[in-house]
């Protein structure tokens, strides 16, 4: 069972989920950052989460070449929306 | 094998290797369409938290960042069962393909029980749509996020109600597919939804 779970690719992407989930928590939780820095560090943990999702689960790298660069300009457009609106803020 | 569309690509100039494009182009469309009108939500978002800081600050801390991470964390557990139905689904397994639907569903289902939990206690606690621009975000798109979740419930559901042999999940791939996809980017954006309203500071 526990070869075959970890040779599953879709199995690893999901821990690796968890694990950035945690991580962001953590961060929220126990690191002394200054606000914004904390805040960017986190935006920048979920688009990495967004783009994993959009590769593995969604199999984006699979499909036609449009829906990779329009998924790709997604992420950098809405991150780089989000990020720049929280630091003039 | 498989019903799915299959398209030959060629490869190094010699080589023909046969890809598949996950998903109709349509679904496709529909999902970045709908991930743009979240975009614009999130857009929104930013600009009320630079306009009310204080008041957002406030809001943010009433929020329960252990509902919100919970439902994250069961979102994408749901996602992976989902990607795991597609996967059976192109393998023709249908036991495997409907036990991943139904995890799948039990996954969205406990969403919807954890979201109930959390409305109620917002509720109880006196704050509703009407409190100020801070819940008025949060329910709106929290509120519009759910109805997506509620939404992909329903037609996993059609799957698991009109795909119960081989034979139909032969002519169904490319549907699970696209229930998939939409699945998946529900997961998504909740992702950045979590982030951005319980998190960030």
């Amino acid at each position: 069972m526990m070869p075959y779970v970890i040779r599953d690719k879709l199995f690893l992407v999901l821990v690796a989920l968890l694990c950035i989930t945690l991580l962001s928590w953590l961060l929220i939780s126990s690191v002394n950052l200054e606000e914004k820095s904390l805040g960017v560090m986190i935006l920048l943990l979920a688009f990495f989460k967004v783009r994993l999702i959009a590769i593995h689960f969604m199999e984006t790298a699979k499909a036609q070449r449009l829906v990779r660069i329009a998924f790709e300009t997604w992420g950098v457009v809405v991150g780089g929306m989000i990020i720049f609106g929280y630091l003039m803020g | 094998m498989s019903t799915v569309n299959v398209i030959p690509l060629k490869v190094s100039g010699s080589e023909n290797q046969i890809e598949h494009h996950p998903a109709e182009i349509g679904v496709w469309l529909f999902v970045f369409a709908d991930m743009c009108i979240f975009a614009m939500y999130f857009g929104v978002f930013v600009w009320e938290k630079k306009l009310y800081p204080a008041m957002f600050e406030e809001g943010q801390e009433t929020l329960s960042t252990e509902f919100g991470g919970l439902n994250t964390v069961v979102l994408l557990i749901s996602s992976f069962f989902a990607a795991k139905a597609v996967h059976s689904a192109r393998m023709l397994n249908i036991d495997a393909y409907r036990r991943f639907i139904k995890l799948t569903m039990l996954s969205g289902l406990a969403f919807l029980c954890v979201k109930f939990l959390e409305y109620s206690d917002k509720f109880s606690a006196g704050f509703d749509i009407a409190t100020n621009e801070f819940y008025r975000n949060y329910f709106a798109f929290t509120g519009f996020h759910l109805l997506h979740v509620i939404l992909g419930l329903s037609f996993l559901g059609w799957l698991l109600i009109s795909v119960k042999t081989t034979e139909q999940l032969k002519g169904n791939v490319k549907a699970s597919e696209g229930v998939g996809l939409y699945w998946h980017m529900v997961d998504l954006l909740w992702v950045v939804l979590f982030s951005l309203i319980y998190l960030v500071p």
